[in-house]
């Protein structure tokens, strides 16, 4: 039995999270977040439609199924945005959790360094749970760790890009560099990603388009969890060093001799 | 009173309390909903204190969709 994912007070079972976006509709969105076996849920804050003030509430509907939710800064660039909004998050839904994103680039939407490590300062300070999603650079992570975030979160590869892991190598530096939570976040395509992620020594995966935007959503949530699974334990076994050569995997010894007699 | 809220001009009665102005545009304020009055968070405990004022700018928030 594997030891659950402990990010700040917070304690899973599941090692997925998974985004609520960009699927085809929210009966989709739910079987697939089940098929997923996860147990927390990424969400946006944004304005209220005012036209449509009743309309479907996304928190009641995941919080009917247990779901816990962790908010995102999604589309922020400025410090003060992304601060404002963790505090709207946690006036919304009484967390403390907070996914910090402060996007640097609209084309890359890669995050902004600086400007992340301004941001989790004060939002340590006022006592949030930071998970801060930033760039696969182990210098980056340790820093993250030393000002007081509950976990890192790599990037893999850009946003909504499905590339997967573009330099595992960075990953593993990581590993050996943070002992905190480190959960990649963005990039991934398909359930290979997911488990070469955990092969590499994540504590867990985020991911929303690769779910949401495949041709079955369900069944991709399903590879997802398995994939997980699968490079977590493959993890935890210990995988075989790489050779350049081969090795037999038979005996060479007491081959049989089949030779013709002489003569 | 003209005041703004998510950005648009709306014209209410005075005095009128954040709590108030939210159950008049038919939102339930049990949960799940975030203010910020000029530019800071009122939090959920004030909403029934907070008289509006004149030219005051209120963005209206919850939790939706995202990744």
């Amino acid at each position: 039995m594997d030891q659950p994912l402990k990010i700040g007070t917070e304690s899973f079972h599941s090692r997925l999270i998974l985004g609520s976006a960009r699927y085809p509709n929210h009966d989709i969105l739910l079987k697939a977040l089940r098929a997923g076996g996860t147990e927390l849920v990424t969400v946006a804050i944004r304005r209220v439609n005012l036209d449509d003030p009743t309309g479907e509430n996304l928190v009641s509907l995941l919080r009917r199924e247990n779901f816990r939710l962790l908010p995102n800064t999604a589309g922020c660039y400025t410090v003060r945005d992304a601060v404002i909004t963790a505090e709207l998050a946690r006036e919304a839904l009484e967390t403390n959790l907070i996914k910090l994103e402060i996007i640097a680039d609209e084309d890359t939407l890669y995050p902004d360094a600086e400007k992340l490590f301004e941001g989790v300062r004060i939002l340590v300070d006022k006592g949030f749970q930071v998970l801060p999603y930033c760039i696969d650079d182990p210098i980056t992570c340790k820093k993250l760790e030393d000002l007081g975030c509950v976990a890192v979160m790599p990037l893999g590869s850009p946003i909504g890009s499905g590339m997967g892991i573009l330099n595992p190598y960075n990953f593993s530096l990581i590993r050996s560099r943070v002992s905190l939570p480190l959960i990649l976040d963005a990039g991934v395509g398909t359930a290979s990603d997911v488990a070469l992620a955990m092969e590499l020594g994540c504590d867990g995966v985020l991911l929303d388009t690769a779910v949401a935007h495949a041709k079955d959503p369900v069944l991709m949530a399903e590879a997802m969890r398995q994939a997980c699974e699968a490079g977590r334990k493959a993890s935890l076994a210990g995988r075989i060093p790489r050779k350049f050569f081969a090795e037999p995997s038979s005996p060479r010894e007491r081959m049989v001799d089949t030779r013709r007699k002489a003569g | 009173m003209d005041i703004t809220v998510n950005g648009e001009p709306r014209r209410i009665e005075s005095p009128l309390t954040v709590q108030q102005l939210l159950s008049s545009l038919n939102l339930n304020t049990n949960g799940g909903l975030a203010v910020l009055l000029n530019g800071e968070v009122a939090r959920r405990a004030n909403w029934p204190k907070i008289v509006l004022q004149p030219d005051d700018a209120l963005e209206i928030v919850r939790a939706t969709v995202g990744g």
